[in-house]
């Protein structure tokens, strides 16, 4: 309750203060939290403080914590320590992050051996730079190809050691009806696991390094597009029905209800499917096969490592270290993989410690001789190369563009970066027409409001509010009264719109001081910038599709409830409900609704073929099954399926809207209108639809404004990932901020959809409304 | 509304009257489904999307008791009421003071004043957000509802100004001039007077910003998620965060359990207050 005190007193900084001081030291240590869940973590803390009582850690997270830590980075507000996905490399080069050396050449936790000795071989190696060691790992997922262990026993199946036999299997599986392999849709990026294994097999270690440091050539070599093409094979023939629009413990589900035979993701499976698991599920994991002339042994695993790191900033390094040397100890390692059934980059935990689901990983394990794969954080280098690969790899995978096509696109967004990083002020004018054509509507539609304004400023009825004033205003009153409203709109309003127009022309990082860029990201964003006009599209698209459905329907149906449709009232009420509702009650209830195997859409619709068929009507019933895992929120789809959601949410407010309109039109209209024999329907365009006119502009308005400030829809239904394809400029602009922390141009992105809504709203209510009414 | 009439226009309503009822399903339907879904098992949600839950299983009750344990939607709730309560008692009182000075007192700084106001209606919340979170950081009220309190006020200012300003135009002078006769001051008349008499503007401006906040995520988003405990969330914040993290858990039994504890409150204020909301948002839209 302290903190609401803070506000009535209005006392700014008297909640913040601590009370006392303690003689122990606290350390903030945000962690991300996924598969593992954090009660281990908090374990872990508690007997660490009991060990160390002068050391208190406040360990805290959840699955999203990048992008409260990205905030929090950009304003300087570093915790102690953390093992979230940032984008470590820059952090580093910055000398934000703190080298662990000192504290790895002492001993371990348990003191018989040196920390550094403590950790399997090669698992310090990804976060060593310049012969300094900056990452701590401790869970070590091992990422192979699970399967049905009794599936393939009773089939007779067996794991398969090369690509050619991984596909022979594959379709003979699929000949069983069984769907050989799941894969999350909306998570996509879960097959770059095959792609990995199967590049890095090829490639060996250096060249793979070479690739991951965004050497000249490395995407468009054999081995890049030998893997586009494993992961094109796998996508197009053996993927479970559905897949594009399954999340990614959907897709699991599915591997263990036994819809499918195989799945990769990393042995974090085991714990987050924790009592999914049908009775007598016997998993097997086996490592990704090879190809004939692969350059690597068959005993490489790939594996997924959370690191910890400590920031440079931190007042508490040498305590931040030691609880690190405490949490990667033998005895946590052990208990780790006793309760969580989880490996670790700690040597010395017993095979036994783990259940007979984690058998097969605790061998790929014990006879492992090497390691590869993208550690968490190494996403953050190339952000927008990321970006780039999320589209391209839908497009790949759904057979729109061949393996050598991906592999040059992919080369040339790499070509591109490097020459960004060599000259981050040239522009690329790839849209030139687009970008003067916007450019010129929003110089004339600016000049030509500025024009009507300067017109019409003299004019009498401007004047015409003053004309009735109680009295002149003191300067007494005008501070008491409009003072308080005055500073906190200027404050939490103007001052920060101010300040967005003024960033906006700074090149900005948030790590390293701004820099004047000028006209730069604008020029960027109209004239190179692929993702601003699909993002523009995008919000144009959610403009005018689903109002020239919605701004009919209400019209109508208010219409109806004015004439006194019977139930009118309640058609009323009912139909606002989803409005009232709001954005993220409405997106998840369709989200939910648009599942493909556990959703209500494809159950009632198949439910509906079946009837048909049944009443022998097959011809229309028929086609309805077709929709059995019908993937709604696939990519491609994802704007069509967001209609529906627009309708169920926007009508009723229009409704009340427009027949509130209506129920101010002087009734004797319609009596005379009746007497002369006028239909209904020709009563509404003759007399209803002129005399609302206004009150649909007021709707036209509101939509142009919502479809250009959408947000919370697409952020949710696509998972807070996107492809470009599919953000609009909300979402764009906060995927700028927090994953590619470019504040500057975030703030660009913020001001073209500030002059977009102006210049729309503008041109609307001026070109539309036929009669200016003071 | 004008009675049913006998005439030609009972044909067409006859006919858009089926229309309407399936329109009505088709609203209503989803809901009810979440409704019943939460009182199912996770496997029984997923194997037969359609089906009422099975007495013979037992209703899935724990999946309340988990959405009231585990994601503590008990605080987002009273979170959610107090900042929303809070802001709106704001919007009115700072909007309903400047909305009067600004239309009945002369001087050459209120029309430019007004329209600096209203200007703040045209001003897409995006712009504002990214440098308000470096502000909102420096004066310490990043992660606080009070934060975000003061952040909403401003923000539905504009609204209620124009609103008010509308209907304290429409009072008589002479009320003003036979209230200083009485000797009042300017507060007394303000607040004892003109006030009362703006009541159904109030009452719409309250309505307008409690719906638009009590939804309102995108502020909440920018301002809230810095939060280590996760305690200071809004209710459409939280069960946002619980959409995302039921990715890691498959749990939709929770998940429609958060969905129906956001969605029975609101059906049962909404029953009960549907008359003034849509008068209020009624004259609003008349006044806009």
């Amino acid at each position: 309750m302290r903190t609401w005190w803070t506000l009535i007193i209005f006392s700014l900084g008297w909640g913040h203060g601590s009370w006392g001081k303690e003689a122990t030291t606290e350390i903030e240590f945000p962690v991300f939290v996924g598969g593992y869940g954090i009660d281990y973590f908090q374990q872990t803390v508690h007997r660490f403080e009991a060990a160390r009582p002068d050391i208190q850690v406040n360990l805290y997270g959840d699955p999203r914590i990048r992008n409260k830590l990205r905030v929090r980075i950009i304003g300087e507000d570093y915790p102690d320590g953390t093992d979230a996905e940032l984008p470590w490399m820059d952090l580093i080069r910055a000398g934000k992050v703190a080298p662990l050396d000192e504290y790895l050449d002492g001993p371990d936790w348990s003191g018989t051996r040196s920390w550094r000795e403590s950790f399997l071989p090669g698992s310090l190696d990804r976060w060593t730079l310049d012969g300094k060691t900056y990452g701590i790992p401790f869970a070590h997922a091992v990422i192979p190809i699970f399967y049905n262990k009794r599936m393939f026993r009773n089939q007779g199946w067996s794991p398969p050691s090369t690509w050619d036999e991984f596909f022979e299997l594959c379709d003979k599986i699929k000949q069983t009806g069984i769907a050989p392999v799941a894969l999350p849709g909306i998570y996509h990026r879960y097959i770059d696991n095959y792609f990995r294994a199967a590049h890095y097999s090829l490639t060996g270690p250096a060249l793979y390094k070479a690739y991951l440091n965004l050497e000249p050539g490395t995407r468009e070599d054999d081995a890049f597009i030998r893997a586009a093409a494993v992961i094109q094979k796998i996508a197009i023939d053996y993927l479970q029905p559905g897949w594009e629009g399954m999340s990614h413990t959907a897709a699991q589900l599915e591997f263990l209800k036994g819809n499918t035979a195989m799945v990769s993701t990393g042995s974090w499976l085991i714990s987050e499917m924790d009592g999914k698991f049908p009775d007598g599920f016997e998993l097997g994991a086996f490592n990704f096969p090879l190809f004939p002339d692969s350059v690597v042994p068959p005993t490489h695993i790939q594996t997924g490592s959370g690191y910890y790191f400590v920031f440079a900033s931190s007042p508490h390094v040498a305590e931040t270290a030691e609880f690190l040397r405490f949490l990667t100890s033998q005895s946590r390692a052990i208990a780790f993989a006793e309760e969580k059934d989880s490996a670790s980059a700690i040597q010395g935990v017993p095979a036994s410690a783990y259940s007979p689901l984690m058998q097969d990983i605790a061998h790929l394990l014990e006879t492992s001789t090497g390691s590869y794969g993208q550690p968490p954080g190494s996403a953050g280098l190339f952000p927008r190369l990321n970006q780039v690969r999320t589209n391209l790899r839908m497009e790949l995978l759904l057979g729109n563009i061949s393996p050598q096509e991906f592999g040059q696109a992919m080369e040339r967004a790499a070509a591109a970066l490097r020459l960004e990083q060599e000259n981050p002020d040239k522009i690329d004018y790839r849209h030139p027409v687009k970008g003067l054509f916007l450019l010129g509507f929003f110089s004339l539609t600016l000049a030509w409001g500025t024009w009507n304004w300067w017109k019409t400023r003299n004019r009498k009825e401007n004047q015409k509010q003053f004309e009735n004033a109680f009295a002149d205003l003191s300067p007494g009153l005008g501070f008491s009264f409009i003072g308080p409203a005055f500073c906190l709109y200027f404050a939490f309003i103007l001052l920060p719109a101010l300040t967005s127009f003024f960033w906006s022309f700074q090149r900005w990082n948030g790590l390293e001081a701004p820099s004047f860029s000028g006209l730069h990201h604008f020029k960027w964003l109209l004239f190179q910038s692929d993702t601003f006009w699909e993002a523009l599209g995008n919000n144009l698209f959610l403009m005018f599709v689903p109002g020239i459905i919605i701004i009919p329907m209400a019209t109508g149906f208010a219409y109806c409830i004015h004439k006194g449709v019977l139930g009118g009232n309640l058609f009323r009420v009912c139909f606002l409900f989803p409005n009232i509702l709001g954005g993220v009650a409405a997106t998840i209830l369709w989200m939910s609704a648009y599942e493909p195997a556990s959703g209500l859409l494809n159950a009632s619709l198949i439910g509906l073929g079946e009837g048909l068929s049944r009443l022998g009507m097959p011809f229309l019933g028929d086609p309805l099954l077709g929709f059995e895992r019908f993937a709604w929120l696939s990519p491609e789809r994802l704007y069509g399926s967001i209609i529906p959601i627009l309708i169920w949410q926007g009508c009723g407010f229009n409704l009340i809207l427009l027949l509130a309109a209506m129920e101010g039109i002087d009734s004797s209209l319609y009596e005379s209108a009746e007497l002369e024999g006028a239909s209904t329907l020709q009563q509404f365009f003759q007399i209803t639809l002129p005399l609302i006119w206004d009150a649909i502009l007021v709707v036209l308005v509101f939509w142009i404004i919502a479809g250009l400030n959408a947000f919370e829809l697409v952020w949710l239904l696509t998972g807070q990932e996107p492809a470009s394809s599919s953000h609009v400029l909300s979402t764009w602009m906060v995927g700028t901020l927090f994953n590619e922390f470019q504040v500057g141009r975030a703030t660009a992105i913020a001001v073209s959809l500030f002059l977009l809504v102006f210049a729309g709203s503008l041109l609307t209510w001026k070109t539309l409304r036929k009669e200016v009414v003071a | 509304m004008t009675k049913p009439s006998t005439s030609p226009g009972s044909q067409f309503l006859r006919f858009a009257f089926p229309l309407m009822v399936v329109y009505l399903i088709w609203t209503g339907f989803p809901l009810l489904w979440v409704l019943y879904s939460s009182l199912k098992t996770d496997r029984a949600i997923f194997e037969s999307p359609f089906s009422l839950p099975s007495f013979d299983q037992g209703l899935q009750w724990t999946n309340y008791a988990k959405a009231f344990q585990q994601e503590g939607f008990q605080f987002y709730f009273i979170n959610s009421f107090l900042v929303v309560s809070v802001s709106v008692f704001g919007i009115l009182a700072l909007g309903a003071m400047a909305g009067y000075a600004l239309s009945r007192f002369h001087h050459k700084a209120t029309p430019p004043l007004f329209w600096i106001f209203l200007a703040g209606l045209m001003i897409p919340v995006q712009i504002v957000v990214i440098p308000l979170f470096f502000q909102l950081r420096s004066l310490g009220l990043l992660n606080s509802l009070p934060g975000l309190c003061l952040v909403y006020v401003a923000s539905g200012l504009p609204f209620a100004i124009f609103i008010l300003s509308g209907f304290f135009r429409t009072l008589p002078k002479t009320l003003y001039e036979a209230a200083k006769l009485d000797g009042c001051s300017e507060f007394q008349i303000f607040f004892r007077v003109m006030l009362p008499l703006a009541r159904p503007g109030l009452a719409t401006v309250a309505i307008f910003q409690f719906i638009i906040l009590w939804k309102e995520f995108f502020f909440a988003f920018m301002f809230l998620t810095g939060d280590p405990t996760g305690n200071q969330s809004t209710l459409a914040l939280g069960l946002a965060r619980m959409a995302i993290n039921s990715q890691y858990k498959t749990d939709y039994g929770l998940l429609f359990a958060g969905l129906a504890i956001v969605i029975i409150p609101l059906i049962v204020i909404y029953v009960a207050l549907q008359k003034q909301l849509v008068k209020g948002i009624t004259s609003g839209a008349i006044k806009g």
